[in-house]
Protein backbone atom coordinates (compact mmCIF):
# COMPACT_ATOMS: atom_id res chain seq x y z
CA UNK A 1 0.00 0.00 0.00
CA UNK A 2 2.89 2.08 0.74
CA UNK A 3 4.65 1.16 -2.35
CA UNK A 4 1.63 2.50 -3.92
CA UNK A 5 1.03 5.87 -2.80
CA UNK A 6 4.72 6.50 -3.27
CA UNK A 7 4.47 5.44 -7.32
CA UNK A 8 1.09 7.68 -7.22
CA UNK A 9 2.71 10.74 -4.79
CA UNK A 10 5.81 11.41 -7.04
CA UNK A 11 4.16 11.79 -10.31
CA UNK A 12 1.13 13.27 -8.71
CA UNK A 13 3.47 16.01 -7.41
CA UNK A 14 5.59 16.51 -10.92
CA UNK A 15 2.26 16.51 -12.86
CA UNK A 16 0.86 19.02 -10.21
CA UNK A 17 4.41 21.54 -10.08
CA UNK A 18 4.26 21.04 -14.68
CA UNK A 19 0.43 22.33 -14.34
CA UNK A 20 1.32 24.85 -12.37
CA UNK A 21 4.64 25.94 -14.14
CA UNK A 22 2.70 26.41 -16.98
CA UNK A 23 -0.28 28.11 -15.88
CA UNK A 24 2.05 30.85 -14.29
CA UNK A 25 3.78 31.33 -17.42
CA UNK A 26 1.06 31.83 -19.82
CA UNK A 27 -0.76 34.34 -17.25
CA UNK A 28 -0.16 37.67 -19.32
CA UNK A 29 1.73 40.06 -16.73
CA UNK A 30 0.14 43.27 -16.50
CA UNK A 31 1.48 46.12 -19.44
CA UNK A 32 2.18 49.43 -17.91
CA UNK A 33 3.47 52.14 -20.33
CA UNK A 34 5.29 55.28 -19.97
CA UNK A 35 5.17 58.01 -22.36
CA UNK A 36 8.43 60.00 -22.61
CA UNK A 37 9.81 62.81 -23.49
CA UNK A 38 13.48 63.87 -24.17
CA UNK A 39 15.10 65.40 -20.79
CA UNK A 40 15.77 68.66 -22.85
CA UNK A 41 11.97 69.23 -23.80
CA UNK A 42 10.88 71.78 -20.88
CA UNK A 43 7.16 70.99 -21.17
CA UNK A 44 7.22 68.68 -18.12
CA UNK A 45 9.03 68.21 -15.28
CA UNK A 46 11.56 65.18 -14.42
CA UNK A 47 9.75 62.43 -13.69
CA UNK A 48 6.38 64.62 -13.12
CA UNK A 49 3.75 62.79 -14.78
CA UNK A 50 2.32 66.28 -15.77
CA UNK A 51 0.81 65.61 -19.33
CA UNK A 52 -3.21 64.42 -19.48
CA UNK A 53 -4.35 61.84 -21.53
CA UNK A 54 -5.63 64.43 -23.63
CA UNK A 55 -2.60 66.72 -24.15
CA UNK A 56 -0.35 63.42 -24.78
CA UNK A 57 -3.36 62.42 -27.57
CA UNK A 58 -3.04 66.12 -28.99
CA UNK A 59 0.76 66.22 -29.39
CA UNK A 60 1.30 62.61 -30.13
CA UNK A 61 -1.26 63.38 -33.48
CA UNK A 62 -0.17 66.79 -34.01
CA UNK A 63 -3.82 67.46 -33.99
CA UNK A 64 -3.88 71.00 -32.04
CA UNK A 65 -0.09 71.81 -31.85
CA UNK A 66 2.22 70.89 -34.61
CA UNK A 67 5.00 72.12 -32.58
CA UNK A 68 5.96 72.17 -28.73
CA UNK A 69 5.00 75.26 -27.18
CA UNK A 70 7.90 75.95 -25.50
CA UNK A 71 10.73 75.16 -27.83
CA UNK A 72 9.07 75.57 -31.30
CA UNK A 73 10.23 72.43 -32.02
CA UNK A 74 8.54 70.50 -34.50
CA UNK A 75 6.59 67.36 -32.52
CA UNK A 76 8.15 64.01 -33.50
CA UNK A 77 6.03 61.00 -32.80
CA UNK A 78 7.67 58.17 -32.38
CA UNK A 79 5.81 54.52 -32.68
CA UNK A 80 6.57 50.75 -32.73
CA UNK A 81 6.87 48.83 -36.16
CA UNK A 82 4.84 46.38 -35.26
CA UNK A 83 2.06 45.34 -32.98
CA UNK A 84 2.84 44.88 -29.35
CA UNK A 85 1.20 44.96 -25.83
CA UNK A 86 2.74 48.35 -25.72
CA UNK A 87 1.26 49.63 -28.76
CA UNK A 88 -2.20 48.21 -28.43
CA UNK A 89 -2.08 49.90 -24.74
CA UNK A 90 -1.28 52.93 -25.73
CA UNK A 91 -3.53 53.11 -28.84
CA UNK A 92 -7.03 52.14 -27.30
CA UNK A 93 -6.48 54.05 -23.91
CA UNK A 94 -4.80 56.87 -25.12
CA UNK A 95 -5.42 57.80 -28.98
CA UNK A 96 -9.09 55.88 -28.58
CA UNK A 97 -8.12 54.61 -32.37
CA UNK A 98 -7.43 51.12 -33.52
CA UNK A 99 -3.93 50.36 -35.29
CA UNK A 100 -5.66 51.06 -39.26
CA UNK A 101 -7.40 54.09 -38.04
CA UNK A 102 -4.23 55.37 -36.92
CA UNK A 103 -2.18 54.57 -40.12
CA UNK A 104 -4.65 56.12 -42.07
CA UNK A 105 -4.79 59.19 -39.94
CA UNK A 106 -1.29 60.08 -40.27
CA UNK A 107 -1.41 58.95 -43.94
CA UNK A 108 -3.83 61.27 -44.40
CA UNK A 109 -1.89 64.46 -43.05
CA UNK A 110 1.19 63.14 -44.78
CA UNK A 111 -0.84 63.33 -48.16
CA UNK A 112 -2.37 66.82 -47.54
CA UNK A 113 0.18 68.47 -46.23
CA UNK A 114 3.42 66.69 -46.36
CA UNK A 115 3.88 66.07 -42.52
CA UNK A 116 5.69 63.47 -41.31
CA UNK A 117 4.94 60.59 -40.85
CA UNK A 118 5.66 58.94 -37.64
CA UNK A 119 9.08 56.96 -37.28
CA UNK A 120 8.73 53.68 -36.42
CA UNK A 121 11.27 51.54 -34.26
CA UNK A 122 11.88 47.76 -33.29
CA UNK A 123 11.97 47.89 -30.10
CA UNK A 124 12.12 50.12 -26.94
CA UNK A 125 15.59 50.94 -26.67
CA UNK A 126 15.40 52.46 -29.84
CA UNK A 127 12.64 54.65 -29.07
CA UNK A 128 14.36 55.53 -25.97
CA UNK A 129 17.48 56.33 -27.88
CA UNK A 130 15.76 58.40 -31.06
CA UNK A 131 13.51 60.45 -27.90
CA UNK A 132 16.55 60.79 -26.18
CA UNK A 133 18.19 62.32 -28.91
CA UNK A 134 15.52 64.09 -30.50
CA UNK A 135 14.00 67.38 -28.34
CA UNK A 136 10.74 67.11 -29.96
CA UNK A 137 9.84 63.89 -30.00
CA UNK A 138 7.55 61.35 -28.18
CA UNK A 139 6.73 58.08 -27.63
CA UNK A 140 5.53 55.38 -25.33
CA UNK A 141 7.75 52.15 -23.99
CA UNK A 142 6.87 49.46 -21.45
CA UNK A 143 7.91 51.08 -17.74
CA UNK A 144 10.41 48.12 -17.87
CA UNK A 145 12.79 49.46 -20.28
CA UNK A 146 13.14 52.63 -18.57
CA UNK A 147 16.86 51.70 -16.57
CA UNK A 148 18.46 54.20 -15.10
CA UNK A 149 20.35 54.59 -18.26
CA UNK A 150 16.94 55.38 -20.03
CA UNK A 151 16.37 57.79 -17.86
CA UNK A 152 19.23 60.30 -17.97
CA UNK A 153 17.73 60.60 -21.87
CA UNK A 154 14.39 60.49 -21.71
CA UNK A 155 11.29 61.49 -19.07
CA UNK A 156 8.20 60.42 -18.28
CA UNK A 157 4.94 62.56 -19.18
CA UNK A 158 2.35 59.83 -18.47
CA UNK A 159 1.69 56.70 -17.30
CA UNK A 160 -0.76 54.15 -18.63
CA UNK A 161 -1.76 51.08 -16.79
CA UNK A 162 -3.66 48.27 -18.35
CA UNK B 1 41.08 56.93 -63.17
CA UNK B 2 41.14 55.19 -59.61
CA UNK B 3 40.89 58.97 -57.97
CA UNK B 4 37.54 59.17 -59.74
CA UNK B 5 35.79 55.97 -58.50
CA UNK B 6 36.85 57.30 -55.30
CA UNK B 7 35.39 60.32 -55.96
CA UNK B 8 32.47 59.62 -57.14
CA UNK B 9 31.82 56.67 -54.17
CA UNK B 10 32.67 59.30 -51.55
CA UNK B 11 30.23 61.75 -53.18
CA UNK B 12 27.67 59.20 -53.46
CA UNK B 13 27.75 58.58 -49.48
CA UNK B 14 28.09 62.06 -48.91
CA UNK B 15 24.48 62.50 -50.80
CA UNK B 16 22.79 59.50 -49.37
CA UNK B 17 23.53 60.49 -46.23
CA UNK B 18 22.32 64.15 -46.42
CA UNK B 19 19.43 62.30 -47.80
CA UNK B 20 18.78 60.26 -45.16
CA UNK B 21 19.64 63.60 -42.61
CA UNK B 22 16.95 65.28 -44.66
CA UNK B 23 14.61 62.26 -44.17
CA UNK B 24 13.50 62.61 -47.86
CA UNK B 25 10.76 60.19 -48.60
CA UNK B 26 9.38 58.94 -52.01
CA UNK B 27 5.77 57.37 -52.39
CA UNK B 28 3.22 57.02 -54.83
CA UNK B 29 -0.07 55.91 -55.86
CA UNK B 30 -2.01 54.23 -58.58
CA UNK B 31 -5.19 52.59 -59.51
CA UNK B 32 -6.82 50.61 -61.77
CA UNK B 33 -10.34 51.01 -62.86
CA UNK B 34 -12.84 48.61 -64.52
CA UNK B 35 -16.01 50.56 -65.84
CA UNK B 36 -19.45 48.87 -67.36
CA UNK B 37 -21.94 51.86 -68.56
CA UNK B 38 -25.52 52.39 -70.27
CA UNK B 39 -24.01 55.23 -72.12
CA UNK B 40 -23.56 53.71 -75.61
CA UNK B 41 -21.06 56.71 -76.75
CA UNK B 42 -18.97 55.03 -74.34
CA UNK B 43 -17.77 51.30 -74.19
CA UNK B 44 -17.04 48.89 -70.97
CA UNK B 45 -13.33 49.03 -70.36
CA UNK B 46 -10.36 48.69 -68.30
CA UNK B 47 -8.52 51.90 -67.15
CA UNK B 48 -5.18 52.48 -65.61
CA UNK B 49 -5.71 55.13 -63.41
CA UNK B 50 -3.07 58.58 -62.95
CA UNK B 51 0.39 57.33 -61.76
CA UNK B 52 1.10 59.85 -58.92
CA UNK B 53 4.78 60.42 -57.66
CA UNK B 54 4.72 61.75 -54.17
CA UNK B 55 7.98 62.85 -52.60
CA UNK B 56 8.23 64.97 -49.03
CA UNK B 57 11.28 65.97 -47.74
CA UNK B 58 12.29 67.66 -44.00
CA UNK B 59 15.04 69.39 -44.85
CA UNK B 60 15.18 71.15 -41.47
CA UNK B 61 13.18 71.59 -38.40
CA UNK B 62 11.49 74.51 -40.00
CA UNK B 63 11.89 73.77 -43.89
CA UNK B 64 10.26 71.56 -46.04
CA UNK B 65 9.40 70.19 -49.28
CA UNK B 66 6.50 68.73 -50.57
CA UNK B 67 6.30 67.52 -54.87
CA UNK B 68 3.16 65.49 -56.89
CA UNK B 69 4.00 64.58 -60.11
CA UNK B 70 1.11 62.80 -62.40
CA UNK B 71 1.84 60.83 -64.94
CA UNK B 72 -1.90 60.34 -66.92
CA UNK B 73 -2.65 59.24 -70.12
CA UNK B 74 -4.76 62.33 -72.18
CA UNK B 75 -5.37 63.10 -75.60
CA UNK B 76 -3.15 59.84 -76.89
CA UNK B 77 -0.44 60.50 -75.36
CA UNK B 78 0.93 60.13 -71.84
CA UNK B 79 1.44 63.59 -70.01
CA UNK B 80 3.46 64.45 -67.20
CA UNK B 81 2.27 67.02 -64.84
CA UNK B 82 3.60 68.46 -61.68
CA UNK B 83 0.74 68.94 -59.74
CA UNK B 84 2.53 70.38 -56.70
CA UNK B 85 5.26 71.44 -56.24
CA UNK B 86 5.78 73.20 -52.21
CA UNK B 87 8.13 75.34 -49.90
CA UNK B 88 7.10 75.24 -46.58
CA UNK B 89 9.18 77.27 -44.07
CA UNK B 90 7.12 76.88 -40.46
CA UNK B 91 7.25 80.00 -37.99
CA UNK B 92 4.60 79.34 -35.46
CA UNK B 93 1.63 76.89 -35.43
CA UNK B 94 -0.34 79.97 -36.61
CA UNK B 95 1.93 81.31 -38.63
CA UNK B 96 3.61 79.40 -41.63
CA UNK B 97 4.55 80.82 -45.24
CA UNK B 98 4.14 77.87 -47.90
CA UNK B 99 5.66 79.39 -51.61
CA UNK B 100 5.25 76.92 -55.59
CA UNK B 101 2.59 75.24 -56.59
CA UNK B 102 0.08 74.35 -54.33
CA UNK B 103 -3.54 73.20 -54.56
CA UNK B 104 -6.36 76.41 -54.36
CA UNK B 105 -7.53 76.82 -50.44
CA UNK B 106 -11.09 76.36 -51.68
CA UNK B 107 -13.30 74.08 -49.13
CA UNK B 108 -12.27 70.70 -47.82
CA UNK B 109 -12.36 67.69 -50.67
CA UNK B 110 -10.14 69.60 -52.55
CA UNK B 111 -7.25 69.84 -49.92
CA UNK B 112 -7.60 66.40 -48.53
CA UNK B 113 -8.33 63.95 -51.56
CA UNK B 114 -6.54 64.42 -55.11
CA UNK B 115 -4.50 62.01 -57.33
CA UNK B 116 -3.81 59.37 -54.97
CA UNK B 117 -7.58 58.11 -55.10
CA UNK B 118 -7.04 54.88 -52.11
CA UNK B 119 -7.10 57.75 -49.70
CA UNK B 120 -10.52 59.28 -51.54
CA UNK B 121 -13.61 57.88 -49.92
CA UNK B 122 -14.97 57.14 -53.73
CA UNK B 123 -14.18 56.39 -56.99
CA UNK B 124 -14.51 59.52 -58.49
CA UNK B 125 -14.92 63.30 -57.57
CA UNK B 126 -17.67 64.83 -56.92
CA UNK B 127 -18.16 67.30 -60.21
CA UNK B 128 -17.58 70.54 -58.88
CA UNK B 129 -14.63 69.56 -57.59
CA UNK B 130 -13.35 67.74 -60.76
CA UNK B 131 -10.33 68.77 -62.78
CA UNK B 132 -11.24 70.56 -65.70
CA UNK B 133 -11.02 67.23 -68.08
CA UNK B 134 -13.34 65.76 -66.17
CA UNK B 135 -16.34 68.23 -66.20
CA UNK B 136 -14.82 70.54 -63.17
CA UNK B 137 -14.28 74.14 -63.45
CA UNK B 138 -12.40 75.49 -60.38
CA UNK B 139 -9.25 76.51 -60.22
CA UNK B 140 -8.10 73.96 -58.20
CA UNK B 141 -4.62 74.77 -58.53
CA UNK B 142 -2.86 77.45 -58.45
CA UNK B 143 0.99 79.43 -58.40
CA UNK B 144 1.91 81.40 -55.67
CA UNK B 145 2.41 82.19 -52.17
CA UNK B 146 0.30 81.21 -49.07
CA UNK B 147 0.49 82.15 -45.59
CA UNK B 148 -1.72 79.28 -43.02
CA UNK B 149 -1.93 78.46 -39.21
CA UNK B 150 -3.80 76.25 -37.11
CA UNK B 151 -4.50 75.65 -33.50
CA UNK B 152 -5.80 78.84 -32.90
CA UNK B 153 -7.52 78.75 -29.22
CA UNK B 154 -9.08 75.54 -28.52
CA UNK B 155 -12.13 75.76 -31.39
CA UNK B 156 -8.78 75.08 -33.14
CA UNK B 157 -9.62 77.96 -35.51
CA UNK B 158 -7.16 78.07 -39.15
CA UNK B 159 -6.61 80.10 -42.23
CA UNK B 160 -5.19 80.56 -45.42
CA UNK B 161 -4.42 83.00 -47.40
CA UNK B 162 -3.47 82.34 -51.03
CA UNK B 163 -2.31 85.24 -53.76
CA UNK B 164 -1.21 83.20 -57.21
CA UNK B 165 -0.75 83.78 -60.81
CA UNK B 166 -4.90 82.86 -61.28
CA UNK B 167 -6.08 80.88 -64.48
CA UNK B 168 -4.20 83.01 -67.05
CA UNK B 169 -1.25 81.92 -66.25
CA UNK B 170 1.27 79.08 -66.92
CA UNK B 171 3.84 77.87 -64.53
CA UNK B 172 6.75 80.35 -65.29
CA UNK B 173 4.73 83.55 -66.33
CA UNK B 174 1.25 85.60 -65.71
CA UNK B 175 -0.87 87.13 -68.59
CA UNK B 176 -2.39 89.79 -66.46
CA UNK B 177 -1.16 92.25 -64.06
CA UNK B 178 -3.89 91.34 -60.73
CA UNK B 179 -3.54 88.24 -59.07
CA UNK B 180 -5.54 86.07 -57.75
CA UNK B 181 -7.04 85.77 -54.09
CA UNK B 182 -8.02 82.62 -52.15
CA UNK B 183 -8.96 82.85 -48.41
CA UNK B 184 -9.84 79.99 -45.90
CA UNK B 185 -10.92 80.57 -42.47
CA UNK B 186 -11.87 76.59 -40.89
CA UNK B 187 -12.62 75.47 -37.45
CA UNK B 188 -13.20 72.51 -35.17
CA UNK B 189 -14.94 73.43 -32.63
CA UNK B 190 -15.89 69.65 -31.79
CA UNK B 191 -13.19 67.11 -32.03
CA UNK B 192 -12.94 65.80 -36.00
CA UNK B 193 -16.13 68.10 -36.84
CA UNK B 194 -14.88 70.54 -39.18
CA UNK B 195 -16.48 73.58 -40.27
CA UNK B 196 -14.75 75.99 -43.64
CA UNK B 197 -15.81 78.89 -45.44
CA UNK B 198 -13.71 80.07 -48.29
CA UNK B 199 -13.63 82.62 -51.34
CA UNK B 200 -11.73 83.22 -54.49
CA UNK B 201 -11.23 86.11 -56.84
CA UNK B 202 -9.57 86.05 -59.71
CA UNK B 203 -9.49 88.58 -63.04
CA UNK B 204 -9.55 86.47 -66.30
CA UNK B 205 -8.42 88.62 -69.61
CA UNK B 206 -10.39 88.25 -72.65
CA UNK B 207 -8.43 85.28 -74.92
CA UNK B 208 -7.46 83.24 -71.79
CA UNK B 209 -8.45 79.30 -72.31
CA UNK B 210 -10.34 78.08 -69.16
CA UNK B 211 -10.06 75.28 -66.58
CA UNK B 212 -12.68 73.59 -68.96
CA UNK B 213 -11.08 74.77 -72.12
CA UNK B 214 -13.62 77.17 -73.15
CA UNK B 215 -11.46 80.24 -74.52
CA UNK B 216 -12.85 83.58 -73.01
CA UNK B 217 -14.29 86.38 -75.46
CA UNK B 218 -14.35 89.13 -72.79
CA UNK B 219 -12.77 90.19 -69.39
CA UNK B 220 -13.83 88.16 -66.53
CA UNK B 221 -14.28 88.67 -62.99
CA UNK B 222 -14.85 85.80 -61.03
CA UNK B 223 -15.51 85.49 -57.65
CA UNK B 224 -16.50 82.05 -55.61
CA UNK B 225 -17.89 81.90 -52.57
CA UNK B 226 -17.87 78.37 -50.31
CA UNK B 227 -19.05 76.34 -47.31
CA UNK B 228 -17.86 73.08 -46.53
CA UNK B 229 -18.69 70.59 -43.01
CA UNK B 230 -17.03 67.19 -42.26
CA UNK B 231 -16.81 64.63 -39.70
CA UNK B 232 -14.08 62.03 -40.72
CA UNK B 233 -11.79 59.20 -38.03
CA UNK B 234 -14.48 60.64 -34.96
CA UNK B 235 -15.71 57.81 -32.61
CA UNK B 236 -19.08 57.94 -34.54
CA UNK B 237 -18.85 55.01 -36.89
CA UNK B 238 -19.69 57.95 -40.00
CA UNK B 239 -17.98 59.83 -41.94
CA UNK B 240 -19.98 62.59 -43.32
CA UNK B 241 -18.88 65.44 -46.03
CA UNK B 242 -21.02 68.20 -47.79
CA UNK B 243 -19.62 71.37 -49.32
CA UNK B 244 -21.59 73.76 -51.75
CA UNK B 245 -19.97 76.53 -54.10
CA UNK B 246 -21.30 79.66 -55.93
CA UNK B 247 -19.31 80.93 -58.73
CA UNK B 248 -20.03 84.45 -60.07
CA UNK B 249 -18.95 85.97 -63.18
CA UNK B 250 -19.08 89.46 -64.36
CA UNK B 251 -17.87 90.72 -67.33
CA UNK B 252 -17.48 94.66 -66.99
CA UNK B 253 -17.25 95.47 -70.44
CA UNK B 254 -20.57 94.04 -71.32
CA UNK B 255 -21.85 94.30 -67.62
CA UNK B 256 -22.96 90.61 -68.55
CA UNK B 257 -23.02 88.51 -65.20
CA UNK B 258 -24.10 84.86 -64.52
CA UNK B 259 -24.19 82.64 -61.24
CA UNK B 260 -23.93 78.81 -61.13
CA UNK B 261 -23.82 76.46 -58.25
CA UNK B 262 -22.45 73.17 -57.48
CA UNK B 263 -22.62 71.19 -54.31
CA UNK B 264 -22.14 67.67 -53.01
CA UNK B 265 -23.20 65.54 -49.93
CA UNK B 266 -21.37 62.06 -48.83
CA UNK B 267 -22.41 59.86 -46.06
CA UNK B 268 -20.44 56.95 -45.04
CA UNK B 269 -21.16 54.16 -42.39
CA UNK B 270 -17.99 52.20 -41.14
CA UNK B 271 -18.33 48.58 -40.54
CA UNK B 272 -15.22 48.35 -38.38
CA UNK B 273 -14.92 44.74 -37.82
CA UNK B 274 -14.57 43.65 -41.67
CA UNK B 275 -13.53 47.05 -42.87
CA UNK B 276 -16.16 47.54 -44.96
CA UNK B 277 -17.67 51.31 -45.61
CA UNK B 278 -20.74 51.74 -47.51
CA UNK B 279 -21.34 55.09 -48.96
CA UNK B 280 -23.85 57.31 -50.74
CA UNK B 281 -23.48 60.81 -52.30
CA UNK B 282 -25.14 62.76 -54.09
CA UNK B 283 -23.69 65.50 -56.73
CA UNK B 284 -25.24 68.40 -58.48
CA UNK B 285 -23.52 71.17 -60.65
CA UNK B 286 -26.25 73.78 -61.71
CA UNK B 287 -24.84 76.28 -64.33
CA UNK B 288 -26.17 79.41 -65.40
CA UNK B 289 -26.93 79.87 -69.26
CA UNK B 290 -24.61 82.68 -69.18
CA UNK B 291 -22.07 81.73 -67.42
CA UNK B 292 -18.76 82.18 -69.82
CA UNK B 293 -16.46 79.43 -67.86
CA UNK B 294 -17.93 76.31 -68.54
CA UNK B 295 -19.48 74.00 -71.29
CA UNK B 296 -23.43 74.16 -70.58
CA UNK B 297 -23.63 70.55 -68.92
CA UNK B 298 -25.83 70.70 -65.73
CA UNK B 299 -25.32 67.62 -63.98
CA UNK B 300 -27.38 65.12 -61.05
CA UNK B 301 -26.11 61.99 -60.09
CA UNK B 302 -26.26 59.95 -57.06
CA UNK B 303 -24.04 56.88 -56.03
CA UNK B 304 -23.99 54.01 -53.87
CA UNK B 305 -20.65 52.23 -53.17
CA UNK B 306 -18.92 49.95 -50.89
CA UNK B 307 -15.28 50.55 -49.96
CA UNK B 308 -13.18 47.71 -48.45
CA UNK B 309 -9.92 48.67 -46.87
CA UNK B 310 -7.50 45.74 -47.03
CA UNK B 311 -4.55 48.13 -45.58
CA UNK B 312 -4.96 52.28 -45.19
CA UNK B 313 -2.53 51.96 -48.15
CA UNK B 314 -4.74 49.59 -50.36
CA UNK B 315 -8.59 49.79 -51.02
CA UNK B 316 -10.89 48.22 -53.46
CA UNK B 317 -14.14 50.72 -54.49
CA UNK B 318 -17.33 49.30 -55.95
CA UNK B 319 -19.80 52.33 -57.48
CA UNK B 320 -23.06 52.29 -58.80
CA UNK B 321 -23.85 55.94 -60.18
CA UNK B 322 -26.80 57.06 -61.62
CA UNK B 323 -26.36 60.40 -63.54
CA UNK B 324 -28.62 62.76 -65.42
CA UNK B 325 -26.98 65.61 -67.38
CA UNK B 326 -27.56 68.07 -70.16
CA UNK B 327 -25.45 66.11 -72.74
CA UNK B 328 -26.24 62.22 -72.55
CA UNK B 329 -29.81 62.70 -70.69
CA UNK B 330 -29.30 59.70 -68.05
CA UNK B 331 -26.74 57.20 -67.36
CA UNK B 332 -26.07 54.05 -65.70
CA UNK B 333 -22.44 53.41 -64.49
CA UNK B 334 -20.87 50.39 -62.30
CA UNK B 335 -17.14 50.68 -62.14
CA UNK B 336 -14.74 48.93 -60.08
CA UNK B 337 -10.88 50.41 -58.45
CA UNK B 338 -8.42 48.67 -56.93
CA UNK B 339 -6.11 51.85 -55.80
CA UNK B 340 -3.06 51.39 -53.84
CA UNK B 341 -0.48 53.82 -52.01
CA UNK B 342 3.38 52.53 -51.88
Amino acid sequence: MIKIRKYFIVPFITLLSGIIICFKTNVPEHTSVAVIISNDNPIAFKDNPSLSAGEVKAYYLRKIKKRWPETNQNILPADRLKTCPEQKLFYSKILNMNANDVDTYFIEKHYESGEELPHKFVSDKEIVDFVGDEIGAIGYVNVNSLSSEAKAKVKTVLLINE
Amino acid sequence: MKNILYEIIILFALFTESIAAQNTQIKGFENVDASVTSDTTTRNHFALGQFDLFITSQITDKVSFLSETVFLYYNNGFKIGIERAIINYHFKDYFNLSVGKLYSPLGYWNNAFHHGLVLQPTITRPKIVSEGTSGGGLPLEDLGAQLNGDGITKINFGYNLMIGNGIASTPTNDFNESKSMCLNLHAEPIENLKFYISGYADNIPKGTTTIQGVKTTQNINLQILNASIAYRDGKLPIELIGEFYNLRTMEPDSNNSASSNGYFLYFSYKIRKINLIPYVYYDRLLLDTNDPLFFKNNIASIAFGLRYVIHPLSAIKLEYKYSETGLIKYQNRIELQFAIGF
